[in-house]
């Protein structure tokens, strides 16, 4: 088991403890974490997953792929150098303590 | 390149438990009005069989079935097989068309209509979608009554759609707004008897229309969608021609039905619970939940088929190779281990999860503009029009579109 921090866009927190194997996306979705859509249902589709890693563990993480690089682009809220899509991101034990902020809108 | 499989395999299937076959019309009038009548049992029910033109078919229902099987492309797979019972399904006259491939030659025909819907163009177009909405609002106030269809929805649609994203000019219109309306016609093809004239009309005059403007971008490119297109087709050699036109075809004709359609759905749900439409008006922030259960309790698409290329067993009934499988959007919908009490409509519910657009690889492209017309359409006129309501509560709405939609034809409205 491991822990996942998501800041949300109002200034609170909340910690969820996550299966590894489950994404970032699906993790939120499950678990009602508020401003995380991922409507597609995890197919790098629709750009309604978007977070922002803290800088410590955007490091950590492979590089996006062409699909989710393109798509990063063109989400609702701005691109950053540390944003990813939620879906994206799967989680292992090495990602235990994870901290990400969740944008302000995931929709035009 | 998608390659559609030859019509020398046609599987036999083995014997079927006759207790798992259900004795009901798939695409019947009565299910397009009400399928609520069906699918309160059936978001509840394993898989079962139903015979249609003489072969048995398999209809999935459960919220969770339906995502698995719109997502194992290796056991159900999208790609057609003449001769196992969907001819009557075949709207694009066995062209390559993105919703018929599966990864990896889905990828790359995906890859070229994507950039079109992303958040960040449809914001773009949000500007250019309240015009729209905001003028027809405003000539239907100055009618009093109107037809929710004719008059104000699919006028809106074909404005965005075609003018406002693709930047066809309005005299050509009329193009694929046919062809988009003989896709029903499909439905009415017996197996293995050709298409019917009217269809292969509209389907050939959509064809040169394409092959025109092909021509007249590549001598004088344009940077918007169809120029974007186009471009990625000369530069990379990444789209054979066919495949760019049913690209255009796809693009066009499935927005235009379905947009429209589900905005009278929503205004008819929304008459038909004056408490929920009152709530709505009172508070227009809750716009975007209210769409979203608009959406789940009024799936415009009843069902989606494919074809299963791998037996398998699903909540214990066994599906074979063979077969062709009938997911259902709509009575996934009504889960109720997902969505309790799932007949009561309720603008607060804020599901999560549904299926009306899809799940996988294949989810609706279009969602995001679909999404941002509704809110907007919707949003605006119920609270532009106090006393919007049905001019005939207890007039029989006849539905229409493709066997597998539920499109309402004609919706009466009053505001004065």
């Amino acid at each position: 088991m491991l822990k996942v921090h998501y800041r949300l866009s109002d200034g609170s927190s909340l910690t969820v403890t996550a299966v590894p194997g489950t994404s970032l996306m699906q993790l939120a979705v499950d678990q009602g974490v508020p401003g995380i859509l991922g409507r597609c249902g995890g197919y790098c589709n629709c750009g309604t997953c978007h977070v922002y890693l803290d800088p410590a563990w955007a490091a950590a993480l492979p590089a996006p792929s062409v699909e989710e690089d393109t798509l990063l682009s063109d989400c609702a809220a701005e691109r950053r150098a540390t944003s990813r899509l939620g879906c994206q991101v799967k989680l292992t034990q090495e990602l235990d303590g994870i901290t990400v902020t969740v944008p302000s809108r995931q929709e035009p | 390149m998608n390659a559609h499989a030859k019509a020398v395999d046609i599987p036999v299937i083995p014997p079927l438990d006759p207790a798992l076959f259900v004795d009901v019309d798939l695409y019947s009038q009565d299910i397009k009005a009400d399928p609520s009548r069906w699918f309160l049992e059936w978001g509840r029910k394993p898989p079962f069989y139903v015979m249609i033109h003489g072969r048995p078919n398999v209809v999935i229902c459960r919220h969770e079935q339906v995502k698995w099987a719109f997502t194992d492309y290796a056991t159900i797979s999208a790609v057609p097989q003449p001769g196992w019972g969907a001819d009557y399904l075949d709207y694009f006259n066995g062209l390559p068309i993105v919703v018929e491939a599966n990864p990896p030659e889905h990828t790359r025909l995906r890859r070229l209509m994507q950039p079109a819907f992303t958040p960040r163009r449809v914001a773009l177009m949000q500007e250019g979608i309240n015009q729209a909405v905001d003028e027809m609002i405003e000539s239907m106030a100055a009618r009093g009554q109107f037809d929710m269809i004719t008059d104000f929805a699919q006028p809106l649609v074909y404005r965005l759609l075609l003018g406002t994203l693709f930047e066809i000019p309005p005299a050509d219109w009329t193009v694929f707004a046919q062809f988009s309306h003989a896709l029903e016609l499909v439905a009415t093809v017996p197996p293995g008897a050709p298409k019917p004239k009217p269809y292969m009309d509209a389907f050939n005059a959509g064809m040169k229309y394409c092959g025109d403007v092909i021509e007249q971008r590549r001598r004088a490119p344009k940077d918007d969608l169809i120029g974007n297109v186009i471009a990625a087709h000369d530069a990379a050699g990444l789209i054979s021609t066919a495949e760019l036109f049913t690209t255009l075809i796809q693009l066009f004709s499935a927005g235009l039905g379905t947009v429209a359609g589900t905005q009278g759905l929503c205004i008819l749900r929304l008459c038909r619970h004056p408490d929920q439409l009152r709530l709505l008006q009172e508070d227009p922030a809750l716009i975007n939940g209210a769409i979203e259960e608009c959406l789940r309790i009024d799936s415009l698409g009843n069902f989606r088929h494919r074809y299963v290329v791998r037996d398998c067993v699903v909540d214990g009934v066994p599906i074979y190779r063979g077969m062709i499988a009938h997911m259902s959007m709509g009575a996934s919908n009504y889960d109720p281990d997902f969505y309790p009490d799932p007949n009561r409509f309720d603008i607060l519910r804020n599901p999560r999860d549904i299926s009306t657009f899809g799940h996988g690889t294949h989810f609706c492209v279009g969602n995001a503009f679909a999404r941002a017309v509704l809110r907007t359409a919707v949003g605006r006129m119920v609270r532009r029009f106090p006393r919007l309501r049905l001019a005939d509560p207890a007039a029989r709405i006849v539905y229409g579109g493709m066997p597998t939609e539920r499109m309402p034809l004609h919706i009466a409205l009053r505001v004065d």
